[in-house]
């Protein structure tokens, strides 16, 4: 089942959203937040697959909330509900699934829950391929082998480079997911992309970065989005269109 | 008379030119080549022996060659000759500087009479000399401490014409007056301390006169220049306070239509989802809601009642009693509504920021729109301290405000705007209250 917060501030908004939510086979609603600064706590504790969020909302803006929930965990389903189009542009920064602009069609709803049933399933699949890792670029780099280290807790762990093969977020940590398996560091993504400088590590979202060599499988996602399939691990990772058209530019012939 | 030999021409005429060249377009950014330098110099020294062999008295010689030297520059550098202009005054205003200064200084120092200086050519030459190593120095000087033009300046002349076309000109009359001034002074100078046999400028005023009232003129259409330079830049501010109040109107309605769209939509979902009750009790608190707004603001101008909205929501955010008393059809009013915003919208503003600064009791701003026998009659009033008596007269100043830079356009533009309507506007303050009264005529002609 699919689990679901709505974040509105007008009451009777949310009472019509449980109705149409609760209205959809294989779907619930887990909680209902009034506030930005509830939502973040809900989604912390709840773990949602799914999240309604109205963009003009007290405490905490819903765009706000937003990037804090890609922090915690970038795969939930984010929906974006607003009256105010000058909120939109902000809204579309953040990349979220979905957009509703009031006033909608109920339907509208059940349309993008019905796909996000159909993605999650996607998602879920078990696809797992396997290819041989990164080797060092270039002559001189071949007995390089870079190494990246980093620190959790009391220990020390190295990471060969190549062998990495996504970067992401996850509970307000990053992890660094490779062959041998994934690594959790307090690090941020942008401090990581501006340690590692490897050519072949592409930021490709907010809460993503991917190794271009293990890259898969490209298929559409949200809106102005894209789910990554790669190689060698079950994670995926979510790029934005207009980093596909870099990646593009930048990678592929 | 001042006598030119191949000696003069070669080792001080030449070199001098090329000097006061360096310096006039090095302040101005321009880099000419040695090459181009040297050019310039060489024609300056023939154009010198050529006027100075001309029957004239002294200083209608140096103005002469100021003339030339500027053509000289914009053919040799190919450059606009309003720049040309303003370099060979510069360079000319820095050497004729330093020439009155060390010319006097060198002869008392030495003891030689000037007569004696002129006849010999070496002696001529080692005159010469310290005034060029100051020039010298003056250059490495600008170099060093980059006393020139920021290195954009020229992009921004030539990008925009309107900056060469105001200052140049404004600039090179000030350089004029300053290269005038060091002529006077030489001849001066010269005619007291050689034998009168040379003719300067001094003794013959009439060109004296003649070059004075030619820069009044010039004076005078510069003047004029820099007053409607002034009035457009009164002009802009207007136009930009007016816009702020538009771009204030605009976000209001944005929020209203923001406000009726999300109704909307709940209206909508709870019907769609059969929670007719919640339906009906939602409807019910939107439209009490709407009737309390529009009990408070009762106008059939649209513009004018969205206008007292935002400032009723403004007053109420500032903890402000914010009253309105409409007494009459606001359909007929013969102003353009843009030109009603500004107004009340300034007249407003100001109230509101009168009253933001009282105690909480004491925070009311009334507005009452009514009409009487001769036209519309608009009245804000505020409880805020009284405006000084000294003060009324210049409120409407443009520029004039109490709130410190960049403001002070807003009364000023309400009466502009309400003498173009043949109307008037009115202040009374004392220690109770400070009202501006507006009086708008109905439109001539046109009847009730």
């Amino acid at each position: 089942m699919l689990k679901v917060i709505i974040a509105e501030d007008d009451p009777s908004m949310r009472l019509v959203l449980r109705r149409v939510l609760d209205g959809i086979s294989g779907t619930g609603v887990i909680g209902e937040a009034e506030n930005g600064q509830q939502l973040v706590q809900m989604v912390e504790e709840l773990q949602p697959d799914v999240v309604f969020i109205d963009v003009d909302m007290p405490e905490m803006s819903g765009v706000e909330a937003a990037r804090e929930i890609f922090d915690i965990d970038p795969k939930i389903f984010i929906i974006f509900a607003t009256a105010y189009d000058n909120y939109t542009h902000e809204a579309f920064e953040v990349y979220a699934f979905d957009y509703l602009i009031k006033p909608f069609k109920l339907e509208r709803i059940k349309q993008t829950m019905e796909r996000i049933i159909e993605l999650k399933g996607e998602m879920d699949k078990a696809g797992f391929v396997e290819r041989p890792k990164t080797q060092p670029a270039g002559e001189k780099r071949e007995s390089e082998n870079l190494k990246l280290m980093i620190s959790s807790n009391d220990k020390c762990t190295l990471i060969n480079v190549h062998d990495i093969v996504l970067i992401t977020r996850s509970d307000r940590k990053t992890v660094i997911h490779t062959v041998q398996g994934s690594f959790t560091t307090y690090e941020t993504l942008k401090q990581l992309e501006e340690r590692i400088k490897s050519h072949k590590l592409f930021r490709c979202h907010k809460s993503y970065m991917i190794n271009v060599d293990m890259v898969t499988e490209i298929l559409p996602w949200g809106n102005r989005s894209y789910l990554v399939k790669l190689a060698n691990v079950k994670e995926k990772a979510i790029i934005t269109l207009e980093k596909l058209q870099e990646f593009q530019e930048k990678y592929c012939l | 008379m001042d006598r030119m030999s191949l000696p003069v021409l070669l080792f001080i005429s030449l070199p001098e030119a090329m000097l006061v060249g360096v310096i006039g377009l090095l302040i101005l950014c321009f880099k000419p080549t040695l090459k181009e330098i040297t050019l310039i110099g060489i024609l300056q020294a023939i154009c010198s022996l050529f006027i100075r062999s001309l029957p004239l008295a002294f200083g209608v010689h140096s103005l002469l060659q100021i003339i030339a030297f500027s053509l000289i520059i914009c053919f040799v550098l190919l450059i606009p000759y309003k720049f040309s202009v303003l370099a060979a005054l510069l360079g000319l205003s820095i050497y004729g500087s330093v020439e009155a200064v060390s010319a006097p200084f060198i002869l008392t120092l030495t003891g030689l009479s000037l007569a004696s200086v002129l006849d010999n050519v070496w002696l001529r030459l080692a005159f010469f000399l310290p005034e060029a190593l100051i020039l010298v120095i003056i250059i490495l000087l600008i170099r060093r401490l980059n006393l020139r033009l920021p290195e954009h300046w020229l992009e921004l002349m030539g990008a925009n014409k309107f900056y060469v076309n105001k200052y140049v000109p404004l600039i090179s009359l000030f350089l004029i007056q300053f290269v005038l001034m060091i002529v006077f002074y030489l001849s001066n100078f010269l005619e007291k301390n050689s034998l009168s046999n040379i003719g300067t400028i001094t003794s013959d005023p009439f060109i004296l006169i003649l070059i004075i009232a030619l820069l009044s003129i010039i004076s005078i259409f510069i003047m004029k220049r820099i007053i409607s330079l002034l009035q457009d830049e009164i002009e802009t501010r207007t136009q930009l306070d007016s816009l702020r109040h538009v771009e204030e109107l605009i976000r209001t309605i944005r929020m209203q239509r923001h406000n009726f769209n999300h109704d909307l939509q709940v209206v909508y979902g709870l019907l769609q989802v059969e929670a007719f009750q919640e339906a009906k009790d939602y409807i019910k608190k939107s439209m009490e809601e709407i009737a309390i707004t529009s009990e408070l603001i009762k106008t059939d101008n649209l513009v004018i009642t969205t206008l007292l909205q935002t400032k009723a929501g403004l007053a109420e955010g500032k903890k402000i009693n914010f009253k309105v008393d409409v007494k009459t059809s606001l359909r007929k009013l013969p102003l353009k509504l843009r030109d009603l915003n500004i107004i009340l919208g300034n007249l407003i503003d100001n109230a509101l920021e009168a009253a933001e600064g009282m105690p909480l009791d004491q925070r009311k701003v009334e507005v009452e729109l009514s009409e009487d026998l001769n036209g519309y009659v608009i009245e804000v009033k505020n409880y805020g301290p009284p405006i000084k008596p000294e003060l009324i007269e210049k409120i409407f100043d443009p520029g004039f405000s109490t709130k410190g830079e960049d403001r002070g356009m807003g009364l000023y533009s309400v009466k502009k705007l309400v003498q173009k309507y043949n109307g008037d506007i009115q202040v009374t303050s004392n220690s109770s209250c400070t009202s501006f009264t507006v009086h708008i005529p109905y439109k001539s002609g046109s009847g009730r």
